[in-house]
């Protein structure tokens, strides 16, 4: 895996801007924790835009080379 | 915290200048607008600036700058002049472009893409080549940041469902907060509609799940005429490789030296385009041209391939193996190829599934080169509109069209705003709209009305039946299945929050856009462009050098014909 997103449970207020700024959308809130949880990460294209748009900077995107 | 479950209460915003749209033409249009000292209020219905086509965009302005912008034109070609450009796009378009509007665009498209550097946007010259995924956020982000520099507000997460007419002119529009659920009712002196296109009517595209053609459906519901609808592009390069994303970068070096493989291993695109050199060179010289401008005839090879049998798994191969390393760091958009789009995939030991997906529409709202549409007040700008790039678009004329047209379309709205008055929508009109939301979000729970699975059955119906081979059998196959669509699932459609409604309402509008664009598709009974008819191979310039025209006639969708507007170039046959 090349994309690794790590999000901050502390951190989340599930106010759901990921869903609104992820293009596939790759996010759902836990409705049992209230809190953002990733449901398709394989479709992930690391453009970071949930890093750019959470207002709590509670999710982290790192994307790691590969060698082919 | 978390969604709203019903509609909350209504809250009334009053601005000048109202665009609904932050992609690339929107914030131009905000820019535009402002310097005219207006209240400018940008809406989208996900977050400013990043989740649209524009930002997902491969970053190139094809524009007539030459020896300025090396880097891109290596990838799309330079036009030498504005009167180069304008010929190229008209021919590319097969004469199917409004003439007037292709020209304001290679004319002033040289200005209005180097002044992005005064709003901030840097690399502009070579943009695909420093900016990494998405190419877009190069000039989204600086622009999202100038937008706010210069007091034009925003509100993210408003969903609007429809404009509000009042007479002839635009009164505003209604919507609602899909986050605090509250509805939205916007007053305005002008509106400027730059929502974008419709990709997510197919189940194979490249574009964010934004795209779901709702700026179409709202102009149509308010009366307006859409121009060739018939006219979706694909592009061809799109993986499709079970757990990998659905998605391209046909800018990537490395991806110019792949061969399109059937499942035979028959190196099959020399059957369908004449090699100018040899299978094995880099694209543009094999071919004698890069993929971005002949991206409707690649996508028609692998459709026939996979149609006559000699696809696997509904696509075919892409393959990649003899591609020397340095090709794979030749350029950001390869490391990307590499390290994100084939994570976790060798395509050294195995060629990795591509086919193509929807990348845009051609068609849409019909403007004049000022931005106007049919309805006083309203402005369009961008891919809602229809009829700048004809039916087919050359490679880097989509941002090119957002920044001369996000522009003017700001610029018309603001001296619409400075002479005109606001208008107070009727308040039945904004009852009804209401009500017509809380149905929904009242509506029992049926297996037939969820609107997730409602949208997997049209994206696969429109992919099969009116995507890249089309036949009238199978768009009359297609118009009957929305028919029954329209009639049996739309009024069972339930919503159990404000989210689940933007989704049930960006399903009424993909359904509404479906219909347009296959109705347009039977109507259209020759083949030009991206748009192919299997019974109908040939372009007929005698009959169909004509717009189709869709628009509401009552409760039923009418259709007809239009001439283009041909001011200096005419087709040789």
């Amino acid at each position: 895996m090349a994309v690794k997103i790590v999000i901050d449970e502390e951190k989340c207020t599930g106010d759901e801007f990921c869903i609104d700024g992820c293009p596939i959308p790759c996010y759902e809130i836990n409705g049992a924790t209230g809190k953002a949880m990733l449901i398709r990460e394989a479709e992930c294209l690391g453009c970071k835009n949930c890093e750019d748009v959470c207002p709590t900077g509670a999710i982290a995107v790192e994307i790691i080379e590969e060698r082919k | 915290m978390g969604t709203k479950k019903s509609l909350g209460k209504t809250r009334e915003i009053k601005t000048d200048v109202l665009i609904i749209g932050s992609g690339l033409a929107g914030l131009r249009a905000a820019i535009e607008a402002r310097k005219y000292g207006l209240d400018v209020l940008v809406l989208d219905k996900a977050v400013t600036a990043l989740n649209n086509s524009s930002a997902f965009s491969g970053g190139c302005f094809k524009t007539a700058l030459p020896g300025i912008l090396g880097a891109m034109g290596r990838y799309i070609g330079i036009p030498r002049s504005p009167e180069e450009h304008f010929k190229a796009t008209v021919e590319y378009g097969e004469f199917l472009n409004d003439q007037r509007v292709v020209e304001t665009m290679a004319v002033e498209g040289p200005a209005r893409v180097l002044e992005l550097q005064d709003f901030g946007v840097e690399h502009w010259s070579d943009l695909n080549l420093t900016v990494p995924f998405p190419h877009g956020k190069g000039y989204m982000k600086p622009l999202a940041d100038k937008i706010k520099a210069l007091g034009i507000k925003t509100y993210q997460r408003a969903f609007i469902t429809d404009l509000v007419r009042k007479g002839d002119a635009v009164a505003g529009a209604v919507g609602f907060d899909v986050f605090r659920g509250d509805f939205l009712l916007f007053s305005a002196k002008s509106v400027v509609l730059a929502t974008g296109g419709g990709g997510e009517i197919y189940r194979r595209n490249d574009t964010p799940y934004t795209i779901t053609g709702d700026g179409f459906a709202m102009a149509y519901r308010a009366g307006l005429d859409l121009i060739n609808m018939e006219i979706t592009m694909f592009e061809p390069y799109v993986q499709a490789e079970p757990g990998l994303p659905m998605m391209d970068r046909h800018e990537a070096e490395v991806e110019f030296y792949g061969v399109l493989k059937n499942r035979n291993g028959e190196d099959f695109l020399p059957l369908y385009i004449p090699l100018k050199g040899r299978p094995d060179e880099r694209f543009d010289e094999a071919y004698g041209t890069w993929v971005p401008d002949i991206r409707e005839r690649i996508s028609r090879a692998m459709a026939t391939e996979v149609s006559e049998g000699r696809g696997d798994r509904g696509a075919v191969l892409f393959d990649l193996s003899k591609i020397p390393e340095e090709k794979w760091n030749a350029d950001l958009a390869s490391l990307y190829v590499r390290d994100i789009l084939l994570r976790g995939f060798n395509p050294r030991e195995k060629p990795v599934h591509v086919f193509p997906g929807c990348i845009c529409f051609l068609g849409g709202v019909r403007i004049n080169p000022d931005c106007e549409t049919d309805i006083r007040g309203l402005f369009a700008a961008g891919e809602v509109v229809g009829g700048v790039h004809g039916a087919a678009r050359l490679g880097g004329n989509a941002l090119t069209d957002c920044v001369v047209f996000g522009a003017r379309s700001g610029r018309s709205a603001a001296q619409y705003a400075l002479k005109g008055k606001m208008l107070n929508p009727s308040s039945r009109e904004i009852r009804t709209q209401g009500d017509g939301l809380r149905a929904i979000l009242e509506r029992p729970e049926s297996p037939e009305g969820n609107p997730t699975s409602v949208k997997e059955e049209i994206k696969s119906l429109m992919f099969d039946r009116v995507g890249i081979l089309r036949d009238g059998k199978g768009l009359e196959t297609a118009l009957e299945a929305l028919k029954n669509i329209q009639k049996d699932v739309l009024p069972k459609l339930f919503a159990r929050n404000m989210r689940q409604l933007k989704e049930a309402v960006e399903l009424k509008n993909m359904i509404l856009v479906s219909e347009m664009v296959t109705r347009a598709a039977l109507f259209r009974t020759e083949s030009r462009g991206d748009h192919y008819r299997k019974d109908f191979p040939k372009k007929d310039n005698k009959h169909w050098l004509k717009h189709v025209v869709v628009s509401p006639k009552g409760e039923r969708m009418g259709i007809k014909t239009q001439p283009v507007t041909l001011t200096r170039l005419y087709p040789q046959t």
